[in-house]
């Protein structure tokens, strides 16, 4: 696996968080696969990034996220081998949209995708952390894919060491952006229902500047969250007594493109108390996705419980270690 | 982390049979031999042995090192994992064992998310062995990626105490002195691999089995007919799954196997060590454990036989593979009767040949 590499590099896809990527040719079999490249500082070993990345996308098998093929270590570079795809959400709604606004049953075909493969990484106790349109691949198939695994991390393991410094701050949601530590899987749902309302207008629902304007800008469309609406906003390390005070807006409004049953599963992604938003296996099941829903195999939904709250996080394992 | 154990590639693609795992033995046996007659390793490391004496020091090691970076168990027990996968694929005579531990604590640091410097690890680890940490940084960043290769990528691993924990709740909060009164959607279904058939699937995640188990938020009986594990013997129970990485356990069974055959064991020493049987104290003591030794003072709930009775009731109707659980007892004492003749001092001898006429 190490030493020479058999594929051949094309050009270059974009810059990641911590790689770049490229397009790459197998020279074997003549197919295309993404190239993403990591600069090795010999001193320093495998970045973290890396390593999280390459372990969860070796157990994360799914139609919904990219595969990773192979590995590949040289002497100062280490190259993960994807799956390749032909563009991400961004440039094809740049591409293909009106205006960026795509057509709502393209909409509705990638939010499907886009849940199927949440609730397969939730399921397997993974947080992504990072969803937003540049990390979600599409190629002429029709097909989505959840790629860009850096960020992600499992959620079995004490919170205390949950940085809030993750999501990208438009699909961020306002939790994180209120210096909450011991987040979970509604972090992804949030970010699933800005992705959801950029698409169906072209245009990114909440595009703050800074972290207290990424939290105002959200205020301005949602209402500022209250004790009343929220109780235990007010706990929260970033929350301010002093916030401009904004009443909630109909979504329907601000993104009319939506139908009625796409507004309600819009509005019970977009729920700003995280608890109140809906499991991605829930959200599954929403009527919206009625044409979809022979494509949901039995077995893939005959665990009824949708909840995926604090359970990981309840100390039980910490518990345990109190034992040892 | 990834929580489904039955789509893991653990259980894919590092879970194998005994004849396998003798197979991948004599490979390295065979290679061992062909480097020694065309003299790549001195010949006398012929009696090297990677077994279990070898194994408790390099447990030892693993264990050294963790203490002295204020390791959980969790990143600990990955790390051992690693060893006994790379130990499979290479033959301990042609590397540096110290320089491997360290490795396998730094990569399982990072995938555990309790990340330390490299620089940190590699100080920790020569300040414990001085003479086998090399100084260069980049021997051990190399490393790093020679372990991952023989991994073959493969890093998450599941480990058994979350189903310890399940374990604990289910027969803390469900009648098993009458079978009669078991009923099958009391939560039995929901111990990892206790029904296979519903796992396979890949759609079910720990997170449903927590949920209603936990006695905080379920139903928990009045402690006459459940069995509720006492404190000694969880502790019990987590020393013996630690120790548990000395054996090829990890590598053969899924660990809900390994945490049941564990508080099978805690449950009858307890009750023998009660019983004044010398044997079972003594390893209760290396567990950590120092009972009072007056019976049955601190027993709430049914007797010593009737705790018993309630656990192989629920072994027996709990879908678990009991000739598993039986085998992996059986490994674990086996494991520490060797243990009891353990000497520390031959064994670091027995390395020091391993570097020597490098």
């Amino acid at each position: 696996m190490a030493g020479q590499s058999h594929f051949q590099q094309l050009e270059k896809l974009g810059e990641g968080t911590y790689a770049t990527v490229y397009k790459g040719r197998d020279a074997y079999t003549g197919s295309l696969v993404a190239l993403k490249e990591i600069n090795l500082d010999s001193e320093e070993g495998t970045p973290s990034t890396a390593i999280r990345e390459i372990s969860l996308m070796k157990e994360l098998k799914h139609e919904n996220i990219v595969t990773l093929y192979d590995v590949i270590h040289t002497e100062n570079k280490l190259t993960l081998v994807f799956e390749h795809m032909d563009r991400d959400l961004k440039k094809y709604m740049d591409t293909y949209g009106n205006r960026g606004a795509l057509d709502p049953k393209i909409v509705k075909s990638y939010m499907f995708q886009l849940l199927k493969g949440i609730m397969f990484c939730h399921d397997n106790c993974v947080l992504h952390r990072d969803l937003k349109p540049q990390n979600l691949l599409i190629n002429s198939k029709g097909e989505l894919k959840i790629g860009d695994f850096g960020l992600a991390r499992a959620f079995g393991i004490p919170v205390n060491t949950f940085s809030n410094e993750v999501v990208t701050l438009w699909y961020r949601a306002p939790d994180v952006l209120m210096g909450s530590r011991n987040y979970n899987t509604s972090i992804d749902i949030w970010s699933a229902g800005c992705i959801m309302a950029e698409m169906f207008t072209g245009r990114p629902l909440f595009p703050g500047s800074s972290n207290d304007d990424q939290l105002l800008t959200i205020f301005k469309i949602m209402g500022t969250p209250t004790e009343r609406t929220w109780p235990g906003v007010s706990q929260l390390p970033n929350y301010r007594h002093n916030f401009d005070m904004y009443i909630s807006q109909d979504l329907g409004t601000i993104v009319p493109q939506v139908d009625p049953i796409g507004l309600k599963l819009l509005n019970q992604l977009l729920q700003m108390k995280p608890e109140n938003r809906v499991s991605a296996r829930a959200a599954l099941t929403s009527p919206w996705f009625s044409e979809y829903s022979s494509q949901l195999g039995n077995n893939q939904m005959n665990n009824s419980d949708t909840q995926y709250q604090n359970q990981y996080q309840d100390g039980r394992g910490r518990g345990m270690h109190q034992i040892a | 982390m990834s929580a489904n154990y039955w789509n893991s590639s653990q259980r894919l693609h590092w879970q194998f049979t005994r004849e396998e795992l003798s197979e991948k033995r004599r490979n390295i046996e065979v290679l061992e031999n062909q480097l020694m007659a065309a003299g790549a390793l001195p010949l006398h490391l012929k009696d090297i042995e990677y077994d279990y004496n070898m194994r408790i020091y390099l447990h030892n090691l693993v264990h050294k090192l963790g203490r002295r970076l204020g390791l959980r168990a969790i990143p600990i027990t990955t790390a051992e994992v690693y060893l006994s996968r790379f130990l499979l694929n290479v033959s301990l005579k042609e590397i540096n064992i110290y320089l491997l531990v360290t490795t396998c604590i730094y990569l399982a640091c990072k995938v555990e998310e309790c990340p330390h410097h490299i620089r940190s690890i590699s100080n920790e680890a020569r300040n414990l062995w001085p003479q086998y940490i090399p100084h260069d940084l980049t021997k051990l960043a190399e490393f790093e990626f020679y372990l991952i290769e023989e991994m073959e990528n493969y890093l998450i691993i599941h480990n058994p105490y979350r189903s310890l924990g399940q374990i604990r709740n289910i027969l803390a909060s469900t009648d098993f002195a009458h079978i009669d009164n078991y009923n099958s959607n009391n939560g039995m279904n929901n111990i990892d691999g206790g029904n296979n058939g519903n796992y396979r699937d890949g759609y079910k995640s720990y997170g449903d089995l927590s949920s209603g188990l936990d006695p905080s938020n379920g139903k928990l009986y009045d402690g006459v007919n459940c069995l509720i594990l006492h404190q000694d013997e969880l502790q019990v129970s987590w020393s013996i799954i630690n120790d548990s990485y000395i054996t090829d356990l990890s590598l053969i069974f899924p660990p809900h196997i390994i945490s049941l055959g564990a508080i099978y064991i805690a449950v009858v020493l307890r009750c023998s060590a009660m019983m004044n049987d010398r044997a079972s104290s003594a390893i209760l003591r290396r567990a950590g454990v120092d009972l009072p030794n007056k019976p049955g003072t601190t027993n709430t709930g049914p007797n010593i036989e009737g705790r018993m009775n309630i656990l192989t009731n629920f072994m027996g109707i709990s879908n678990i593979d009991l000739n598993e659980v039986i085998e992996a007892v059986q490994e674990i004492l086996t494991l520490y009767e060797v243990w009891e003749a353990y000497d520390e001092n031959k064994l670091r001898k027995k390395v020091q040949k391993l570097f020597m006429n490098r």
